[in-house]
């Protein structure tokens, strides 16, 4: 390997792997971010469902919290389970955000594990936002598209990086 | 004729010595400028500055060229049937979104489920069997697959053991964290159409997942990186699949991780699919019996 198209390569291989590591980064603090607002929020967010479903026979959240505790029992059961729902997500949320960042910590020594659980993470959670809410589908569709193109050629290139580590390895 | 010594050495004398061939330049290429040698992996003739040409460096890096764009060709291929997966789960996904929230299921109701996740399981199976046929003959095992058979076969069933406690221990921990209590899969435990729905949840995914995550995506990541790695690869695929159970996805990645090492120990297919279909049959049960 030590003619210069093969040093070519390495460097343009490695000029991959650094975008790779950014766009990691990028998604990863902004999942963070992004999923940490809704867990702190998930209070506010279920009492305006609660409201809004509630507004429909005409009564509201305050309304039934001032009701007496054996009365509404089951709505408070039930409210529990729907906020610890609500706060699981949020929290798996955040959890993918640290993947994201953790995979961007291993690009250099793991390439291929590091780009290839970034790019199906990010399509699986892709996935799951579409299925949740189809109209997020276009939203910012040109960013995704970009992190997901940017994602595939890092890929290729760890392949190509690991391949050459193992050749070199073995002699 | 032996007193002729002389003469015999005069007829044929013995050729002179070889002198010693100039020493061959192994790293240096001739310049076809200036014809003389500059090291092969200088960009350009030291001398008159021209840019070097070394036919084997020039071989090697088309031949290395051509290697990066199969392999980038084969994981298009894959990228793609893995896109369309995905496309599948999310129609699925919004299939039962749309149905009324009825409990408890009446039998047309579950007829009408099995029959959403027949279609979209068949599918599924239409793409891998596609992907299957096209890439068999360019994605192979890598060497070394299957040296160890009888550890793999050995350490199934404890294996498969451990990964049912580490199912429920991951769950019980998440449910504790959130204060929730365990949802029951609304369609299996209805009572209908039983033995059709346990099919839909255990063969179909031991046989296409296994085909896709192990065969396809673990075989060909294999082949260009170490076996871990590469296990820990197609597991995050395999992972990423269950878009429905995204909150598992740490248990999936140890469930797909499991499985491709014991594809690579045992060098078959069989034996993941058989413990696939165990685990998926075990929990399914589980899940009847306890309610």
């Amino acid at each position: 390997m030590n003619s210069p198209y093969a040093s070519l390569a390495t460097s343009a291989r490695s000029q991959e792997l650094k975008k790779a590591r950014g766009i990691l980064w990028f998604v990863g603090i902004i999942t963070i971010l992004f999923q940490g607002f809704l867990f702190a929020n998930a209070r506010n967010e279920l009492d305006e469902a609660i409201n809004a479903e509630l507004g429909k026979n005409g009564t509201t959240l305050s309304q039934v919290q001032t009701l007496p505790a054996e009365a509404r029992a089951e709505f408070d059961k039930r409210y529990t389970s729907a906020f610890g729902k609500v706060r699981l997500i949020y929290g798996a949320g955040i959890a993918l955000g640290v993947i994201f960042v953790l995979c961007a910590l291993s690009v250099d020594k793991k390439p291929v594990a590091a780009t290839v659980t970034g790019l199906v993470l990010y399509l699986g959670s892709l996935a799951v936002q579409a299925a949740i809410e189809p109209s997020t589908i276009v939203q910012g569709i040109i960013i995704k598209i970009l992190i997901v193109g940017g994602l595939i050629s890092s890929v290729k290139a760890a392949l190509a990086i690991e391949k050459e580590r193992r050749s070199q390895a073995a002699g | 004729m032996n007193g002729e010594p002389s003469d015999a050495q005069s007829e044929n004398p013995e050729p002179p010595p070889a002198e010693p061939a100039p020493p061959q330049p192994q790293h240096m290429v001739l310049c076809r400028r200036c014809r003389r040698f500059s090291p092969a992996d200088a960009v350009r003739c030291l001398f008159c500055r021209a840019p070097s040409r070394d036919p084997e460096a020039e071989r090697s890096a088309a031949r290395e060229r051509f290697e990066t764009e199969e392999t980038g060709k084969r994981f298009s291929a894959l990228f793609w049937i893995f896109g369309l997966l995905l496309a599948v789960n999310v129609q699925l996904f919004w299939y039962f979104r749309d149905t009324p929230d009825v409990k408890p299921l009446t039998e047309p109701m579950v007829r009408n489920s099995a029959m959403a996740l027949t279609v979209a399981e068949a599918v599924d199976a239409l793409l891998v069997i596609f992907a299957f046929a096209r890439l068999r003959t360019v994605i192979e095992p890598a060497p070394g697959i299957g040296r160890r058979r009888r550890l793999g076969w050995l350490l199934a069933i404890p294996l498969l053991a451990l990964l049912l406690a580490a199912n429920t221990g991951y769950h019980w921990v998440l449910m504790t964290i959130a204060d929730i209590k365990p949802e029951v899969d609304e369609i299996v435990t209805s009572g209908h159409h039983r033995i059709w729905l346990l099919a839909l949840y255990c063969v179909q995914p031991a046989i296409i997942e296994e085909l896709f995550c192990r065969r396809l995506a673990f075989d060909f990541f294999s082949h260009h990186t170490t076996v871990g790695t590469a296990a820990f690869a197609s597991a995050a695929m395999f992972a990423s699949m269950h878009t429905g159970a995204l909150v598992a996805f740490p248990y999936f990645v140890l469930f797909g991780f499991v499985m491709a090492w014991l594809r690579w120990w045992s060098g078959s297919l069989v034996l993941p699919m058989i413990l696939h279909f165990a685990h998926n049959f075990l929990i399914s049960i589980h899940e009847l019996a306890t309610t």
